[in-house]
């Protein structure tokens, strides 16, 4: 057998283990749908509450959320005005997750945000869930901003 | 032969690669969305000023807090009336909303020979701009029914009539 014949089978030795892999999961998924209905990859938001408020904050409205998204609409007053919010993550799915990156944009800095009780490379094991809190103070006088924030956690199999 | 050989092993290469990229691509993406706004809110009384009418006078002179107006007026005569303009201005950098005014007693009218009116008043759910002003104006008679001779026969608890107006400013948050 030539080196090329080698490098051939062993490419098809290859393409037949992930295809294993491959089918693997969708039995599993197939078959854990069809009797516990519990995806085989699945992490998600289950809750998003505000736990406290200081100044003269107001909520325009109030927080909300999906699986996949948490939401706030909020006007400060006074130099001072603080909130934190509580965001509960749960790996519902079958698989181990592993936070790859957490990324914070806003466009001002009049506004303090910090992310507490979570971390980039953070392991979220199956069946587990995480809660982490995030503090929102206005540090700094402007007579007027409007500002669109966004936290994204971005999880991937471990 | 050889080339065959090649053109497999570039194929196979790339259903490998294509193929762990895709095992490999299992992932997630949980966001908070937010949105904040940072503004002054200052909605406040800035003067308030009398104009009499007949013999009419101000008890004490009328004085104002950023929230409270307060007057105190002698009606002496038939006809006397006080007429008090009060402003409210929005110091603040965002627009303001009248989301609510009340007046206790409700009506100026009623069995009291003393009459509230009150001209002027915004209306509810109007909009009070940032740097704007309003007025309200509120005139203290006498009843015009009563003559010379009723007048002077009042008591002074006749002649002493309260008046609480209430206006509610909210932040105006209609087509932002």
């Amino acid at each position: 057998m030539s080196k090329k014949d080698m490098v051939i089978l062993l490419l098809i030795l290859s393409i037949l283990f992930l295809s294993i892999l491959y089918l693997n999961i969708s039995n599993v998924a197939s078959l854990i749908n069809n009797h516990n209905n519990v995806n085989y990859w699945d992490v998600r938001i289950t809750d998003f509450k505000r736990i406290d408020i200081n100044g003269k904050v107001v909520e325009n409205e109030k927080e909300s959320h999906t699986i996949l998204t948490a939401s706030y609409d909020l006007f400060f007053k006074e130099v001072g005005d603080s909130i934190t919010y509580e965001l509960t993550i749960k790996n519902n799915g079958k698989i181990d997750a592993k936070l790859k990156e957490i990324v914070i944009s806003t466009n001002n800095d009049n506004l303090l945000y910090e992310l507490s009780g979570i971390n980039n490379g953070d392991i979220l094991k199956s069946g587990e869930e995480v809660k982490c809190k995030l503090y929102i103070k206005y540090v700094k006088y402007a007579p007027y901003v409007f500002d669109n924030q966004r936290v994204i956690f971005n999880y991937v199999q471990k | 032969m050889k080339d065959k050989k090649n053109i497999l092993i570039g194929a196979l290469l790339f259903a490998v690669v294509a193929m762990s990229i895709g095992y490999a691509a299992l992932q997630q993406t949980l966001t908070i969305n937010g949105t904040a706004a940072i503004a002054t809110w200052d909605v406040e009384i800035t003067a308030i000023a009398g104009t009499p009418t007949g013999t009419a006078l101000d008890r004490v002179a009328p004085s104002f807090t950023s929230s409270t107006a307060t007057f105190d007026t002698i009606l002496q005569a038939k006809g006397d009336s006080m007429s008090y303009a009060i402003t409210i201005q929005n110091k603040g950098t965002i627009d303001a909303k009248l989301n609510n005014i009340t007046f206790s007693p409700a009506s100026g009218y009623d069995s009291s020979p003393i009459i509230y009116d009150v001209t002027g008043a915004p209306a509810a759910n109007s909009v009070l701009a940032a740097g704007a002003t309003t007025t309200c104006t509120i005139t203290v008679t006498f009843d015009s029914t009563l003559t010379d001779e009723q007048i002077a026969a009042l008591t002074n608890d006749q002649k002493t009539k309260s008046l609480t107006a209430t206006l509610e400013y909210v932040q105006n948050t209609s087509g932002s």
